[in-house]
């Protein structure tokens, strides 16, 4: 096993025992999902009125909202290693640069993909269509999960053990809030509607749902605002990590 | 053969627009099979020079070696060979004993079952194979420290620096890790940090006494003491650090 791997390994079982994980990984967006999606059930025609919630738009919600504790975990795994020294007794050892890079990736994207599996199953279970569309939208996800762990390497590069998790905590209700999962965006328009448009979640939304839809024609413009912000993310949190570390 | 070597090395730290001089033009040597103690009160610089010595800050100027390898230009050779026990106990808490041995094993290039083996030794060794598969986080104090001095000397190093390793232990931890650390020294260099003194002089062959980021005094703690012109090594160690004026407190 390459030391990647190996550090990859480490940091999955580190996340997956910690219960945390399990609340905020899973529980609560899947919980929110089922919660909306049966109150949505129980309106029957009233539903019309609130499409919003209806599963096909919904489900792009709880992908953001899912994905965005990933920030929490990777901030939380990074700054405690930090804090408590690991990394430097890790920096010590013949690890180089990318070991710890793709072992922190490596260790957080299976979590994601998973994550985003359930999200996807539970939507059909509660009358998502099964149709082509939904594999490119889980590669959409797995695209936005990526971008969420970089703003968590991120935060646990920068900040002490003890604020990277409140901030990401901040990072995951902005995000819910500002990507039109639980209003409209269209519908408030105005110098709101353009603010949740320059950040990249409101477009990870529509790509979402866009995708799901199969309107093809409107799904490349979120998807280049959300590549290029992944893209730029990432290289920051790499050289954010590498500089803080010395790597 | 020289275990780890430091020629003229200093490293200035800039913050808010001042610069300390964290280490400031520090040489010395360890001799392979020697220990070694690094002493000095709190800002002294012993964190910045064992920082450097382990490849994880490089000095600003100087230069350091392990077995004969640059730190800066053959990190990974020097790195090979060095075991680290940082000041915190870093482990990673959700892992079992077991498992934080086995993973730092094959971090330095172990197989999973030279892992597994290494890390069944270092449990017997260590006195913690009745815990191992408890979680680290949930160990004592004293078990945890015996841990993270354990996943340093896993990997067999020839050379290990312990950063204050008996921080927080009760005595008879502590006399137990000293016992360990004797063993470790047949077959490796030591380079502790500590500011139980008594440990210094208890372990060490030879011991520095770092102030003000320079190497004020170097030798046996006889040497010293004789130096110092005091009685015992405690006021030896206040005198030639610059602080004799509490020597009759």
């Amino acid at each position: 096993m390459t030391k990647a791997v190996v550090f990859a390994r480490r940091n999955i079982l580190e996340i997956l025992r910690s219960p945390v994980s399990w609340v905020f990984g899973l529980a609560l967006p899947i919980g929110i999902f089922i919660i909306m999606q049966v109150i949505i059930k129980s309106l029957g025609a009233g539903a019309a009125q609130v499409p919003m919630f209806g599963v096909e738009r919904f489900t792009g919600g709880v992908v953001i909202f899912g994905a965005a504790f990933l920030s929490l975990f990777a901030a939380l795994l990074i700054s405690g290693d930090r804090s408590q020294s690991f990394l430097a007794r890790l920096l010590a050892s013949p690890m180089k640069a990318a070991d710890y890079i793709v072992g922190y990736t490596l260790g957080i994207l299976p979590i994601a993909g998973a994550q985003v599996v359930i999200t996807f199953c539970v939507a059909l279970c509660f009358g998502l269509t099964l149709s082509v569309n939904v594999l490119p939208a889980v590669l959409f996800a797995v695209l936005l999960s990526v971008l969420f762990v970089a703003i968590g390497v991120i935060f646990g590069s920068v900040l002490p053990a003890k604020s990277a998790p409140p901030l990401c905590s901040v990072v995951v209700q902005v995000a819910a809030l500002l990507s039109g999962m639980w209003f409209d965006l269209d519908a408030i328009g105005g110098g709101f509607d353009v603010f949740c448009h320059v950040l990249p979640f409101a477009h990870g939304y529509d790509l979402i749902r866009y995708t799901l839809a199969g309107d093809w024609g409107n799904v490349w413009l979120p998807f280049v605002v959300v590549a290029v912000y992944t893209i730029a993310i990432s290289v920051v949190a790499v050289l954010l990590f590498r500089r803080q570390t010395r790597a | 053969m020289t275990a780890l070597e430091l020629s003229g090395v200093s490293k200035t730290f800039r913050s808010g627009g001042r610069s300390i001089r964290a280490v400031s033009d520090v040489s010395f040597a360890v001799a392979d099979g020697e220990a070694f103690a690094l002493l000095g009160m709190n800002g002294a610089g012993k964190s910045t020079a064992i920082k450097m010595s382990t490849g994880l800050i490089a000095p600003d100027c100087g230069k350091i070696s392990v077995f004969g390898h640059d730190t800066v230009k053959e990190p990974t050779a020097a790195k090979s060979l060095v075991g680290v026990s940082p000041q915190e106990t870093a482990v990673a808490p959700m892992l079992s004993v077991r498992e934080n041995l086995e993973f730092i094993s094959m971090v330095y290039g172990a197989d999973k079952r030279a892992a597994k083996a290494a890390a069944a030794e270092m449990m017997d060794r260590l006195g913690i194979a009745d815990r191992a598969k408890d979680r680290a986080g949930k160990l004592s104090g004293g078990l945890m420290r015996r841990l993270s001095v354990g996943m340093a000397l896993i990997t067999e190093p020839k050379l290990v620096f312990l950063d204050e390793p008996t921080l927080g232990l009760d005595v008879v931890a502590r006399r137990e890790l000293w016992r360990y650390i004797r063993e470790v020294k047949k077959t490796a260099s030591v380079v502790l940090t500590t500011h139980y003194l008594e440990e210094a002089v208890a372990l060490c062959d030879r011991i520095a006494i770092m102030a003000n980021g320079k190497i004020a005094a170097l030798g046996t703690a006889d040497e010293l003491i004789e130096a110092s012109g005091a009685d015992n090594f405690e006021d030896a160690f206040l005198i030639l650090s610059g602080e004799g004026e509490y020597v009759n407190d």
